[in-house]
């Protein structure tokens, strides 16, 4: 519980992240962003995406309009001749107040965590190269 | 629905139906208002046009492309049910998401956390004693033999066959959970059942899981006597409520010392382990807050009448409170080494004589008018049901010419009122310049988060303090509040907190006893 947690609310900083950076983004940007900015070491499945765009929209910390765009594949898709509507997205105020916070949670949590790992191997070969 | 949409059976279908008939299966499945189900879907066959081209520019088919942008969806049924949490969801998941980013910071800065074992053991008796443990052999359910829209009596008729017993189902209890969906007749609602090798628990997770059910109340089950009986957990709690003591008396030995036989002393700590209790186990559930569960104290005993599956946390609870230095808090030693302007006026004789052990308290007022701060207090004290009846109102008096509020009452109450004038009168200045905002999760050790909220609003006036807006969410579930604001608020708002949670039934007792 408390796993699924913690990856959707890294999945929520990653998505407040982008949107501070990169202003407006609609839902198949984000998830190319994502995965192209990770080398695709990272990846918002759409089944997860979507879900979670429509909780953080909910929540006010983003907010959504709807633009008219025309399908260049008319013919895959007949009877949408009159346009897919395209979803976009934007930090609210809110949302850019959460994502300060999230941001300094992590920072406090990776400085914790890092209290525990051994040192780093590099520190390690220094020290031992020093002597 | 668009034509785009319309279902086809067919082996080879022309992309666009794929697509079509993956939105169709997810629009029949969409428990959502009308205009956010519009949206969803919209938005969904957006994404498969886009990833579609996408694909097809690395070189498959359009069918190929159409096939696996709608695979990467998954499937539609649980697909549904994550928009409908989202939609429903955010008003839980707002104040546990604060909990995580406030205690991922609380806990780093203060080390939060007691490893120590406690050193007192808590005598407790059980009646009547717990029920041995019950366990149904856990064999996966043969799910084949049903038919692919399962209803709940064939699922529940199933469950019980497959562990040898006849199955007894609440169905009254059931539609407590979801009025409309409940019946022997009805369908499960969830696609995949057939294929999947659970047990009994695994179903009744997915299924508690896939319908939103929470915690604190879903579909469980008891075997007793042949026979496996599917309700839910209130039903189950009410059934299983039982009567617990336990003797409190070394606890109050750790905390008391030499006080522990003290008679006036010991009411007072075992109210304060009763309200422990209540504060945080399931706060919903006690008397006090309108629920069942109750504690009566007599002597160094408490009473306790709960559901059997709260006994654990209680002990925690106990085990957790024995271990804990309580003399830092106690009641009469309030902290005055932070140099509050308090001191005894050199004339008193213009306040009403208050009986017993009185002190006189004044504070000049640098900055607050004397007459509104007086209203203030009367505010905080008409709007919270368990001060009204301590109101040191009619002991507060007001000097307009030296800016003067003096307060006659017992020691502990009027420095309350003193420290609590002096805080509001401290200088706004240094809390607006600070343009930063940030948020805090306090946790409280007497006062409840809903009165604490009240209390709060009342003092300020609403949301606002120092004319910098705030916000301050209860958390009844953690007994703590979560205030966001600029940051110089919200130190504020945290002395404050501190200063208010505090023992409030010592004051009504003396303002009982002096004849209020």
């Amino acid at each position: 519980m408390l796993h699924k947690d913690a990856q959707r609310d890294q999945a929520e900083l990653v998505i407040l992240s982008l949107l501070d950076a990169q202003g407006p983004l609609y839902g198949y940007a984000i998830s190319k962003e994502v995965s192209g900015r990770s080398d695709g070491q990272l990846r918002l499945t759409p089944g997860v995406l979507y879900p979670l765009l429509k909780e953080l929209e909910s929540e006010g910390l983003i907010s959504g309009s709807v633009e008219e765009v025309h399908s260049d594949r008319k013919e895959a898709a007949p009877d949408a001749a009159e346009g897919r509507k395209r979803k976009w997205y934007r930090l609210t105020a809110r949302g850019r107040k959460r994502l300060a916070a999230r941001i300094e949670a992590h920072r406090t949590w990776r400085r914790v965590i890092d209290l525990f790992i051994a040192r780093d191997p590099m520190d390690h070969d220094q020290k031992e190269h020093g002597r | 629905m668009s034509a785009a949409l319309r279902l086809h059976r067919a082996d080879t279908q022309p992309p666009a139906d794929l697509a079509g008939e993956f939105l169709a299966r997810l629009d029949r499945r969409l428990h959502l208002p009308q205009p956010h189900r519009r949206q969803v879907l919209d938005e969904l066959a957006c994404h498969l046009d886009e990833r579609v081209r996408d694909l097809m520019v690395t070189g498959v088919t359009e069918e190929q492309a159409t096939r696996r942008a709608v695979e990467e969806l998954g499937d539609p049924m649980v697909l549904a049910r994550r928009f409908e949490r989202a939609h429903v969801a955010p008003r839980r998941r707002r104040i546990m998401n604060m909990l995580m980013v406030g205690l991922a910071s609380a806990a780093a800065l203060t080390g939060a956390m007691t490893l120590r074992a406690p050193q007192v053991t808590i005598r407790s008796a059980v009646y009547p004693p717990p029920d041995a443990v019950q366990q149904v052999p856990q064999k996966p359910l043969d799910v084949q033999g049903l038919p692919p829209d399962v209803q709940w009596g064939d699922f529940f008729s199933l469950a019980a066959s497959t562990s040898g017993k006849s199955p007894v189902v609440h169905w009254g209890a059931l539609r407590e959970l979801d009025s409309d969906n409940f019946g022997p007749g009805h369908s499960l609602g969830i696609d995949p059942l057939v294929d999947q090798k659970l047990t009994l628990d695994q179903f009744l997770e997915l299924i508690n899981t896939e319908k939103g059910f929470v915690a604190d109340n879903r579909i469980e089950y008891r075997e007793e006597e042949g026979r496996l009986v599917f309700a839910t957990t209130h039903y189950f709690d009410r059934r299983e409520t039982r009567l617990v003591t336990y003797d409190v008396s070394e606890l109050l030995r750790a905390r008391l010392g030499g006080d522990a036989d003290n008679p006036d002393r010991v009411p007072g700590a075992v109210h304060e382990i009763a309200d422990l209790i209540r504060a945080l186990v399931e706060s919903g559930m006690w008397d006090v807050n309108g629920g069942s569960a109750s504690i009566t104290t007599y002597g160094t005993k408490l009473f306790v009448r709960v559901p059997q599956r709260l006994l654990p946390r209680i002990e925690w609870v106990l085990e957790q409170a024995a271990d804990a230095h309580i003399g830092a808090h106690q009641g009469a030693s309030v902290d005055r080494r932070q140099g509050d302007p308090l001191h005894t006026p050199r004339d008193g004789a213009a306040l009403p004589p208050a009986a017993g052990s009185s002190t006189v308290v004044s504070v000049q007022l640098q900055r607050v008018d004397p007459a509104a701060a007086r209203q203030i207090l009367n505010q905080a004290f008409d709007g919270v049901p368990s001060l009204k009846q301590c109101s040191v109102a009619r002991w507060i008096t007001v000097d307009a010419s030296s800016r003067t509020v003096s307060v006659s009452a017992t020691q502990r109450h009027a420095e309350f009122v003193g420290r609590l004038l002096t805080m509001l009168d401290r200088p706004g200045a240094d809390v607006v310049a600070s343009a930063e905002s940030s948020m805090q999760v306090i946790p409280l050790a007497r006062v409840s988060s809903e009165t604490m909220d009240s209390l709060i609003r009342a003092i300020a006036g609403g949301s606002t303090l120092y004319g910098r807006e705030f916000r301050l969410v209860a958390n009844p579930q953690q007994n703590s509040v979560i205030v966001e604001g600029p940051t110089g608020v919200v130190t504020a708002l945290q002395e404050l907190i501190a200063l208010l949670d505090t023992d409030w039934e010592e004051p009504a007792k003396v303002g009982a006893a002096i004849g209020r």
